[in-house]
């Protein structure tokens, strides 16, 4: 079958949409990071790191890029003398995951086979 | 390979890692020991009420002491999470209806007793209370989640009905419940030190502490 030249300008144009994507969350474990604050309320260190697996530094270091994106919310408290810091995901980066979540759905949705 | 991302399967599973630690299971096993203990107490001259008073102070310590062990020995290692709205409300409307089933079963027990006060059947507390531990197991085990406590459900309601059965043939005293209540205790007990066990081979202490810069 023949390719017309119409249906290549599309493909390419959905093709080029893939890196209009949200890049911040689209890296796999801030994806994993974000998938994990929306559902829950509050959350702290500890336990991300446990339920994701990634280290305290890459975790730490994936939390200020969301931070500074306004993505999350950073909470420091103390717990018998020791430092507790609660994330919650704020208002922008619920809206930023699920427009992320919808992109990408209509993005592959468009996709050819 | 493809692998279905469910985000409901994700805050199950964090829901249920917060159980993983049995001790809950422990302090359930160690509220069961009334029905063990509760009878053989009433051997030694303590009547029905002290009997099943003298355990609440019991209760309350095994409590504050899971409170004490959660914040000083569970939280450091696991950490935690504070689940949205949506989980809050299923927990309130399961405990709702479980405390309906609870004055249901308590008001037909007393209309039942009302009606016929010279017969009152050998097998209506037995059938009561299998009844009642098998709503509140499967209850707990379909709010949180926790398949095992469908077990709890089965071992602790067989064994009051086992129990009574084998009391009526003659083979067991006091209705069978300190060996049936007993083993189903144990079963809770070991299963919660084996979790416990597990959880800090699974969550080993932090070296640093563990925070965000």
């Amino acid at each position: 079958m023949l390719k017309s030249p119409m249906n290549e300008n599309a493909n390419g144009k959905n093709l080029r949409k893939l890196s209009n994507v949200d890049r911040l969350i689209h890296e796999p474990a801030r994806l994993m990071i974000m998938a994990f604050l929306t559902v829950v309320e509050e959350v702290d260190f500890t336990f991300l790191m446990n339920q994701t697996g990634l280290t305290r530094g890459n975790l730490s270091s994936h939390m200020t890029k969301l931070e500074n994106a306004n993505y999350i919310k950073v909470k420091k408290t103390f717990v018998n003398k020791m430092p507790r810091t609660l994330f919650k995901v704020t208002e922008t980066g619920r809206n930023a995951f699920q427009s992320y979540r919808q992109s990408m759905r209509q993005l592959f949705d468009e996709l050819p086979e | 390979m493809t692998t279905k991302i469910n985000l409901k399967e994700i805050e199950r599973s964090a829901f249920r890692a917060t159980f993983s630690d049995g001790l809950t299971d422990i302090f359930i096993g160690i509220v069961l020991l009334i029905f063990a203990i509760g009878p053989l107490l009433q051997d030694l001259g303590f009547g029905d009420f002290w009997s099943s008073i003298v355990f609440l102070p019991l209760f309350l310590i095994a409590h504050l002491i899971k409170q004490k062990i959660k914040r000083r020995i569970v939280e450091p290692r696991m950490g935690t999470v504070k689940f949205g709205p949506k989980r809050s409300r299923k927990i309130k409307m399961i405990l709702a209806i479980l405390s309906a089933s609870l004055l249901l079963g308590i008001l037909l027990g007393i209309l039942f007793w009302f009606h016929n006060p010279h017969t009152p059947s050998e097998w209506l507390f037995p059938g009561f209370l299998s009844i009642l531990l098998l709503l509140i197991f499967s209850g707990a085990a379909f709010v949180l989640d926790i398949t095992r406590f469908y077990l709890y459900a089965f071992i602790s309601s067989l064994g009051v009905i086992s129990g009574e059965l084998l009391f009526q043939k003659g083979h067991l005293s006091h209705h069978g419940y300190p060996v049936f209540f007993g083993v189903t205790c144990l079963v809770l007990i070991t299963t919660g030190a084996t979790l416990f066990i597990q959880f800090f081979e699974k969550y080993p202490k932090p070296n640093a502490e563990v925070s965000y810069e």
